[in-house]
C-alpha cells in the first residue's frame, strides 16, 4: 500500500517561524542585551616581518568625561617575529565607566629604533563595535615629524590632540587603571604575548 | 616765542617767601611718612639755594619734587615764581591757578593777590587752546608733555608759538596735530582717533578625507576646505565623512591671524561582504529540513556563544575598559 507523502516542499516561512523562537532563545540565553560597547583596533601595514618592523607597542586611555578624566593608560608591547604576526587586534570593550572618548597610540619600531608612531582619539560608539583601521602608512615609515605633530601621506601635519594623555600621570584619575582587572602599577609594564 | 619779561625783583621776595614757609612744610605733612617729609624738606632747601644762586631751572625742578613728595602752599609759590623766572609761562600759570585754587583759604591776603595778579598777567599773553578728542579716556599731551586722560577739566594755557597736541589711547592710531598759537588766541583744537583695524582671525580647515564635511561649533556641516572668519578663541571643529571615524577638535584662534587645522579621518573597517544568494531548488529533495534542523541548532549554539558577554573569536587581543 502507498502511504501518502508528506509533502516536502514546504513554504519557507514555516522554517522562519521555527528558527525565530530558537535565535530567541540562544539571544536570551545568551544575555545578547548586555551586548559590550567596544572598539576594535587593527593594525596592519604592507612590512617584511621582521625585517622592518620587529615591534608595536599600544597605548590606550578612555575619558569618563568630555573634558579629559582618563584612567590610567593601558599598554601592551607586541613583539612581531613572524609575518603572521602582523595585523595586531585588540578589542577594547567599556564597561560604561570610561565611556565618553578614547585615546590610542600605535608605535611601530624596527631594532629598537622608532619607525612609524600614530595617535588618534575617538569617541565610544553608542551600540555595538566601533572599527577603527589603523595602517601603517608606508609614506611615512622612518619619518619624523616631530613631538609636536604627525605624518600622513608622508607630510607632517598637526596631531588631533596636543595633550600627552599616555606619559602625563597628571591627567589620569589616580589608582585607576583603564584595564578592569589591573593594578595601576602593572599598568605600564605589561609584555605582550 | 615771544617772551615777555616778569615783574623785576620776583625772585627776591620769592626767596623771603620761601623762608618764611619751610617750617610749614614739616607742620602740615601729616599724610607723609617721615622718610618723604624729609625728602621734600632736603628738596625744598636745595631749591631755595639754587634760587639764591640764580639757578632757576634747578629751583623749579627741586621745587617741582619737593611739591610731589609733600604738597605744600609755601613750595608751590616757590615753584610758580620761578617757573615764571625761567620763562615758563604756560607752568606758571599752571601753579599760580592751583596755589589759588587749593589754597585761598591757608595763604596770606597778599600772597593770593600776587596770585591773581600773575594770572591775570599770564591770560594775557597766553594763548587759551580748548583741546578735545572725539574719544573720552585717550592720553593727552602738549610738546611730549602728559596732560592726563580726556576730557580736559578746563582749558589749556599755552605760550605763544609752535606746539604738537597728542592724543593716545590703546587700539587707536596716535593722533597729532601741530598748531602755531598766538597771544591770547583761543583756538579750538579737535583730535580724532581712528581705531587700529587688526586683520581678521580666520581660522581655515583641510582634509585630505574624500568627501568630509566640517561643522563648526555645532553650526550644520559644510564642505571642506572651509575658511572662516571667527572671534578669538577656542571652537569645535567636528570633521566627519561617510566610512571614516568621526573627529572632534578644539582650535584656539589667536587675535589676528590664521589657523589652519588639517584633520584627516581614519577609516571605519568596510562591512562583511553579503551572503551569497541561495541557489534556486534548495527547497526540493529529502534532505533539506535535515540540514535545516542542523543549521537551526548551530546557528543558535554560534549565536549564543557570539553573544555571550566576554571574548569573541577574532577580536585578537580582548581588554575589558572600566
Amino acid at each position: 500500500m502507498n502511504r501518502p507523502r508528506r509533502p516536502l516542499h514546504a513554504p519557507r516561512g514555516r522554517l522562519l517561524l521555527a528558527l525565530g523562537p530558537l535565535l530567541a532563545a540562544a539571544a536570551l540565553l545568551s544575555g545578547c542585551s548586555e551586548t559590550r560597547r567596544s572598539i576594535h583596533v587593527r593594525i596592519d601595514g604592507a612590512l617584511q616581518i621582521p625585517a622592518e618592523a620587529d615591534r608595536i607597542e599600544v597605548w590606550f586611555v578612555a575619558s569618563r568625561t568630555d573634558e579629559g578624566n582618563l584612567c590610567g593608560a593601558w599598554r601592551r608591547r607586541f613583539e612581531l617575529l613572524r609575518p603572521e604576526d602582523l595585523p595586531v587586534s585588540i578589542t577594547f570593550q567599556t564597561d560604561g565607566v570610561y565611556d565618553a572618548w578614547a585615546a590610542f597610540l600605535v608605535v611601530v619600531s624596527r631594532q629598537g629604533e622608532e619607525m612609524y608612531r600614530y595617535r588618534n582619539r575617538t569617541t565610544w560608539p553608542t551600540e555595538g563595535r566601533l572599527e577603527v583601521a589603523v595602517t601603517i602608512d608606508l609614506a611615512c615609515y622612518g619619518m619624523d615629524c616631530g613631538p609636536d605633530m604627525q605624518c600622513f601621506a608622508g607630510e607632517c601635519h598637526d596631531l588631533p590632540f596636543v595633550e600627552d594623555y599616555f606619559g602625563d600621570h597628571s591627567l589620569w584619575d589616580p589608582g585607576v587603571p583603564c584595564e578592569a582587572q589591573a593594578e595601576l602599577q602593572d599598568v605600564t609594564e605589561q609584555d605582550g604575548d | 616765542m615771544t617772551s615777555r619779561p616778569l615783574a623785576s625783583g620776583a625772585a627776591a621776595p620769592a626767596l623771603s617767601v620761601a623762608a618764611a614757609l619751610v617750617l610749614s612744610v614739616a607742620a602740615s605733612a601729616a599724610a607723609q611718612t617721615p622718610e618723604q617729609q624729609a625728602e621734600a624738606r632736603r628738596l625744598f632747601e636745595r631749591g631755595v639755594q639754587a634760587a639764591a644762586a640764580g639757578d632757576y631751572a634747578a629751583a623749579v625742578l627741586a621745587f617741582s619734587r619737593s611739591h610731589e613728595l609733600c604738597p605744600q602752599p609755601g613750595t608751590l609759590k616757590n615753584l610758580a615764581v620761578y617757573q615764571d623766572q625761567s620763562a615758563r609761562f604756560t607752568e606758571a600759570y599752571l601753579s599760580w591757578s592751583e596755589l589759588v585754587r587749593r589754597y585761598a583759604d591757608v595763604v596770606s591776603e597778599a600772597t593770593l593777590a600776587e596770585a591773581r595778579q600773575r594770572i591775570a598777567d599770564l591770560e594775557a599773553i597766553l594763548a587759551r587752546v580748548e583741546l578735545t578728542v572725539d574719544v573720552p579716556g585717550a592720553a593727552l599731551f602738549v610738546d611730549g608733555r602728559e596732560l592726563g586722560p580726556s576730557p580736559l577739566p578746563e582749558p589749556l594755557m599755552l605760550e605763544a608759538g609752535p606746539h604738537v597736541f597728542e592724543a593716545r589711547l590703546e587700539g587707536y592710531e596716535p593722533s597729532r596735530v601741530s598748531r602755531h598759537l598766538a597771544e591770547r588766541a583761543n583756538p579750538a583744537v579737535v583730535l580724532r582717533l581712528t581705531p587700529i583695524v587688526a586683520p581678521p582671525s580666520v581660522l581655515r580647515v583641510e582634509s585630505r578625507t574624500v568627501g568630509a564635511t566640517v561643522s563648526l561649533d555645532g553650526a550644520p556641516p559644510e564642505a571642506v576646505p572651509l575658511v572662516r572668519e571667527v572671534e578669538p578663541g577656542t571652537h569645535q571643529v567636528r570633521l566627519e565623512a561617510p566610512g571614516y571615524i568621526g573627529e572632534t577638535r578644539e582650535v584656539t584662534v589667536p587675535e589676528s591671524g590664521e589657523v589652519v587645522a588639517a584633520m584627516d579621518l581614519a577609516p571605519v573597517a568596510p562591512p562583511p561582504p553579503p551572503p551569497p544568494e541561495e541557489p534556486a531548488g534548495f527547497w526540493d529533495g529529502p534532505w533539506p529540513w535535515v540540514i535545516a534542523g542542523a543549521l537551526v541548532v548551530g546557528a543558535a549554539v554560534t549565536t549564543g556563544i557570539l553573544l555571550w558577554p566576554g571574548d569573541q573569536p577574532d577580536d585578537g587581543l580582548v581588554v575589558r575598559i572600566r
